[in-house]
């Protein structure tokens, strides 16, 4: 075979590919089409749009809708002239805040003793999954506010009354624990189960190797258990601030839906405040984010991309 | 003699301590066996305490309740309350307009994002980070922003009052939390191994062909996963169908969020007067109805709901 037909078969293969790629690119595009449609149709377009009615007066006049430019009036009238918002919202905040943690922490609790082997697991996974098929606002607001049936009565040993007594800031931080505990744990469900994916992942050698070397198995949770799954730590937080941030029972989310229709301020009320909040809980996620990232090895694996790069420049 | 006997005595005691405190070699000890128990039903207990409540209260007529003797036990089982509250939700038509609203929309959501997430997965997406980036970012952004302007669309096209903007959010793949399902598909779709799909590719099948008869059939978790959280999570939801669709469709729990009016509207003055206002028992029992037919689905399906999660590795690899 000749230099030249060689290179010929070469040129015609590689153009091949090039086509044959971007066909490929092409039949990707068809398939994620109705997506990006909906994507830019009604979650991109609605969500600029939501900041543009934000700054502005809306005026419904029949068959169009008039904008008039009012900068952060309604910002300002929210924050500090509602009477209702900024109170609504800081308790909402101050539960996702506290609530957070409790749940990512109930749900590890909860997987990490699933996770053992015993008898009876599957029963005992199938009741901490149940809140998540049935949760649901109204379902919520008539268990817990119109009815007494989540108020579990944990005055067995006289807790409570010990507790009312005392009356101190922690004593009552506890008491609203107790309050809200059911509801607390009801947010668990879909973390436990990712928790629970991922511990079941884990190289159990590393387990085995740890207890020859005479862990203990409390020791190998925080040395070894902890570290690995701390992505999921961080993942699960950031899904249970979204969920409990917009979960429909939320009383600053109520006051949003009812104030849409606001005779005197129509959407751009409702907007504001709805920026307002969504800004907060992104504040939120992005404090979990850089908390749970982990920077040392970020950097070691910088650090050993450069050096391997140093190294096949001077292996060169 | 004795003294061997108290030696051996020593050792199984020491031998049964050892088994209940530090357990035998691969296997946890008995101590930490009877914690696990302990930890998990006590969780339990307050997990369910509200379903138990619940059902212990709806089945109390007016005496029971005010009889504080009659604490979890009912005296008699009395379905009164279950009969008014059935009648105050107006369950068949709840469960009708629930199932339209919810069925439908699934699929097409489920087969929709399946699609964008085989593309994202398997072919080389211009701007793919792009699109993924987007999508978690989505999912970050609370839904009660993109509320208000998606109404005033849906109501430019005169479609405010009928159930076609539940149905083109899911055909268009931007249901409530999609962007996980989109995420879960195109993690699945971007590990599973590509050798199948090129020998189909190699005999001669379309891509469609091979994603109709070769990756979907394989990505069964995945998709049992999308359907079924799909389901539940517009079953269940409140904030966006009423603003979309009111007119056209009440869902159950929409019927249970208006249970007080429904009552006094249902049940005169008159009958309120002579015992039968709205207590605690109709309410529970109102609230039982409405999750029952999730309930019953979850107890069929629970298997499902619970391992392909796991399946999926909605985690990363």
């Amino acid at each position: 075979m000749s230099k030249s037909q060689n290179e010929a078969v070469k040129l015609k293969k590689s153009k091949f590919k090039m086509t044959n790629r971007r066909r490929d690119a092409i039949a990707g595009l068809l398939f994620l089409l109705p997506w990006i449609i909906g994507f830019f149709a009604i979650t991109c377009y609605p969500l600029i749009y939501s900041i543009l009615i934000s700054f502005n007066q809306v005026a419904i006049k029949p068959g169009v809708i008039e904008l008039e430019p009012i900068g952060l009036e309604y910002f300002r009238q929210a924050l500090f002239v509602d009477a209702e918002f900024p109170t609504k919202l800081l308790l909402s905040l101050i539960s996702v805040v506290i609530g957070t943690p409790l749940v990512v922490v109930f749900a590890l609790i909860i997987a990490v003793l699933l996770n053992r082997k015993f008898r009876g697991r599957t029963i005992f996974r199938m009741i901490f999954f149940i809140p998540v098929i049935i949760m649901s606002g109204p379902v919520m607001t008539e268990l817990l506010t119109e009815t007494s049936a989540m108020n579990i009565n944990f005055n067995i040993f006289g807790v409570t009354d010990i507790l009312q007594e005392l009356n101190n800031f922690w004593a009552n931080m506890l008491l609203t624990f107790l309050g809200s505990f059911v509801r607390i744990l009801w947010f668990t469900g879909v973390q436990m189960i990712i928790f629970l994916a991922a511990l079941q992942k884990i190289d159990q050698n590393m387990y085995e190797a740890a207890s020859i070397d005479g862990a203990t198995a409390w020791e190998m949770f925080w040395k070894i258990t902890l570290p690995y799954i701390r992505p999921i730590i961080m993942l699960n937080s950031i899904y249970t601030i979204v969920e409990m941030g917009t979960f429909a029972d939320d009383a600053t989310n109520i006051k949003i839906v009812n104030s849409i229709r606001d005779i005197a301020r129509p959407y751009s009320y409702a907007a504001a405040m709805s920026w307002i909040y969504g800004l907060c809980l992104l504040i939120m996620i992005i404090i979990v984010f850089l908390i749970f990232t982990d920077w040392k090895e970020i950097r070691r694996t910088r650090n050993e991309r450069q050096r391997n790069q140093a190294g096949i420049q001077s292996g060169k | 003699m004795k003294d061997k006997e108290t030696k051996l005595e020593f050792k199984a005691v020491n031998k049964l301590f050892h088994n209940f405190f530090v357990g035998r070699i691969g296997k946890s000890s008995i101590l930490s066996r009877i914690l696990t128990y302990v930890i998990l039903a006590g969780l339990g207990f307050v997990f369910i305490y509200p379903l138990i409540y619940m059902i212990s209260t709806s089945f109390m007529d007016s005496k029971d309740l005010v009889d504080s003797t009659v604490t979890w036990i009912p005296t008699h089982l009395s379905l009164e309350s279950f009969i008014k509250a059935a009648r105050t939700l107006e369950v068949w038509n709840g469960i009708r307009d629930s199932l339209i609203v919810t069925v439908l929309p699934a699929m097409l959501q489920t087969m929709v994002l399946s699609c964008a997430g085989y593309g994202l997965g398997r072919f080389p997406v211009p701007f793919k980070k792009l699109w993924i980036a987007l999508s978690v970012l989505i999912f970050l952004i609370p839904a009660q922003v993109t509320m208000i302007p998606r109404f005033l669309l849906f109501n430019s096209y005169k479609m405010i009052g009928t159930i076609w903007p539940v149905y083109l959010i899911s055909i268009l793949g931007q249901g409530i939390k999609s962007s996980i399902f989109l995420l879960v598909y195109y993690n699945f779709f971007s590990t599973y191994p590509r050798a199948l799909d090129e020998a189909a590719r190699i005999d001669g099948a379309g891509r469609f062909k091979v994603f109709i008869k070769i990756a979907l059939p394989m990505a069964k978790p995945a998709i049992v996963v999308c359907f079924l959280f799909s389901f539940i999570w517009i079953w269940n939801d409140t904030t966006q169908i009423p603003q979309y669709s009111t007119g056209a469709v009440t869902t159950l729990p929409m019927h249970l969020q208006q249970f007080v009016d429904r009552f006094n509207k249902l049940y005169s003055s008159a009958a309120v007067s002579t015992g039968g206002a709205l207590n605690e028992s109709i309410r529970l029992a109102g609230t039982l109805l409405t999750i029952l037919p999730l309930i019953i689905l979850y107890l069929i399906l629970q298997k499902q709901f619970v391992e392909s999660i796991e399946k999926t590795g909605i985690t990363g690899e």
